[in-house]
């Protein structure tokens, strides 16, 4: 949501609609303090959205920027594992990777 | 300089020449960071794992090898707790990945252990590298070896306190927005931080994958140079490695110490000595910059102007990618699982609540949400361009015939444990002259430059875009021209 101001301001309901998205349950002390203090940190970040666009920035991006990204090389070998799957997995019956029953997917399931 | 004593005052390439010819045994180096690691990590808190008989095993194979060859034969050395080991847990200071030990290593850990070095135990840090203190560790905090009531810096404070203490001669931290130079600067010690791509990730857990990038911590210029030299490189596995020639960073070094700084140009970056620098932080820098004209470097006054803006740039940015990069910790693949029986995304939520600690959850929280429909151009899209302008300001700097650029580490020096934890943006400001060398992918180094009121003061010497042996050589340069180096 916006404040009169034009600039964005959070509130209790924005702080838990984002922690949905992100898959995080708050605590009613940390939807209070996070409402805080992310509003005080995007106060800062304003600072960004105020400055004036600058054409010439544009011109070149950034190394590290997403445009410098190449793809691995087709050709590389995968690094082999120091043990094989079976060392590491919960489980391996049949040369499968079985990881333990998950009792909240049962219940997905149940009509 | 005064502080806490070298793990040994010979440089790294002595001490493995000495392992090399049978001077020294690669064991006794290994009893010697042992011995000393216990004491240190009890009253510092800066080792989170370490397996002793696993070091000394490593050590005695050494010696027994057909000559213990490798540029760091016998050289003990500390790994920051995000680069997988597997035959330690690496749970990057997070309850998330408690106990987690990976199924292969890194790729700087296995070009070390090649080297001959052998790693002593993974340190302390803020968790998933979030953080500038090392406070953030959900195994309790780290503190500094200078003093014990304040923090090391962060994130890689346990690296560097386990240089800054004797324990190792060097260590491995991670860079995103300052995390090795910072620490190194509070800690007395040296920190670099590589030009991105320059050092395989592969291995390093992910926090921005834009900015990450694995540097190191010793005790002198030369000695963070042999281990870049060993470290560095391109890697098949990390496509945003660069094939780019690494050079002879530790005769560049050499080079500074010995030649002095004749010739070369030094920027001056006014924007970075104006408000929020502490007195004795601002007496420490002025003394640098006499001392490197005094060894025949030309100062020459620069602007960037955009610094400013790389605080709030970083924040925006590094919380975005790391929105994303930590969304694979659900319980499901890594680490616990705590599951309410409320179903598959109550047991996602539940797990997260739990496992990651408040810094996590408000870097992933800020991420979500400028990256959220109706936010992403006006913080995330800004903060994009914001990062190019800041990129422009180093290449016009770099551009007009400036080598290198000197500015302060850090605004202070160590801060008390808790001082800061209260406010998190006022933390954050402690990246402010580092966070920009990240966003724009240059190379920087701290360098230590003396003290105020008994603490560490670091100068930070940055360079264009794969031009570590240009800044070796001014680091260098500067260290000799203050009294240090060896």
């Amino acid at each position: 949501m916006d404040d009169p101001s034009g600039r964005a301001a959070i509130g209790r309901a924005e702080v838990l609609r984002i922690a949905r998205l992100a898959r995080l349950r708050l605590g009613d002390e940390e939807v209070e303090l996070f409402t805080r203090q992310l509003n005080d940190i995007l106060a800062h970040a304003q600072e960004i959205a105020d400055a004036e666009p600058d054409a010439s920035a544009d011109e070149e991006p950034a190394r590290g920027g997403a445009a410098s990204l190449r793809l691995r090389d087709p050709g590389a070998e995968p690094d082999p594992l120091l043990a094989g799957p079976e060392a590491f997995a919960p489980a391996f019956p049949d040369g499968l990777f079985a990881v333990p029953r998950l009792e909240a997917m049962d219940e997905d399931r149940s009509p | 300089m005064s502080g806490p004593a070298r793990f040994d005052p010979r440089p790294i390439g002595d001490l493995a020449q000495a392992v090399r010819t049978g001077e020294e045994s690669a064991r006794a180096l290994a009893e010697t960071a042992l011995a000393r690691m216990g004491p240190a990590d009890e009253a510092l808190n800066i080792f989170l794992a370490s397996d002793p008989d696993a070091t000394l095993a490593a050590a005695d194979a050494l010696d027994a090898g057909p000559g213990a060859a490798g540029p760091l034969a016998g050289v003990p050395i500390a790994l920051k707790d995000n680069l997988a080991t597997a035959d330690l847990p690496t749970t990057c200071g997070s309850r998330i990945l408690e106990n987690f030990v990976s199924p292969y290593e890194a790729t700087v850990v296995r070009r070390l252990r090649a080297a001959g070095a052998v790693i002593v135990g993974k340190t302390n840090m803020d968790e998933f590298a979030m953080g500038s203190s090392t406070e953030n560790s959900a195994y309790g905090p780290a503190r500094n070896p200078h003093d014990p009531a304040r923090v090391p810096g962060g994130s890689s404070g346990g690296s560097a306190a386990a240089v800054a203490a004797g324990v190792v001669p060097a260590a491995l931290g991670s860079e995103t927005g300052g995390s090795v130079r910072q620490p190194a600067s509070l800690s007395g010690v040296v920190g670099v931080k590589p030009t991105y791509g320059r050092v395989s990730r592969y291995g390093l857990v992910a926090f921005a994958s834009s900015l990450d990038q694995v540097g190191t911590l010793a005790n002198t210029v030369a000695d963070a140079a042999a281990v870049l030299e060993v470290i560095a490189g391109v890697d098949p596995l990390d496509s945003t490695s660069a094939d780019v020639p690494v050079g002879d960073l530790v005769g560049a070094a050499r080079a500074g110490a010995e030649e002095g700084l004749r010739g070369v140009v030094i920027g001056v970056p006014r924007e970075c000595f104006g408000e929020g620098l502490e007195d004795g932080v601002r007496a420490r820098c002025e003394g640098a910059l006499e001392a490197m004209a005094a060894a025949g470097a030309e100062l020459r006054d620069v602007s960037l102007p955009h610094t400013a803006l790389a605080v709030p740039t970083y924040y925006v940015i590094a919380p975005a990618e790391a929105s994303s990069n930590l969304a694979r910790y659900d319980g499901v693949r890594y680490g616990p699982r705590w599951d309410p029986e409320t179903g598959l995304l109550g047991m996602y939520e539940e797990t997260r609540a739990r496992g990651f600690g408040a810094e996590v959850k408000r870097r992933i929280m800020l991420g979500t949400y400028v990256l959220s429909a109706g936010y992403y151009d006006r913080y995330y899209g800004r903060a994009q361009q914001a990062r190019m302008r800041i990129a422009s300001d180093f290449r016009a700097a770099f551009g007009a015939g400036v080598d290198a650029i000197f500015t302060p580490t850090s605004p202070t020096t160590a801060f008390g444990l808790g001082e800061r934890t209260g406010d998190p943006y006022r933390m954050y400001l402690a990246d402010v002259f580092t966070a920009t060398a990240n966003l724009a992918g240059i190379p920087g180094i701290s360098v230590p430059i003396g003290f105020a009121d008994r603490l560490p003061v670091g100068g930070q010497i940055l360079a264009d875009h794969f031009a570590e042996a240009t800044m070796f050589r001014v680091a260098a340069g500067l260290e000799r021209a203050l009294g240090g180096g060896s």
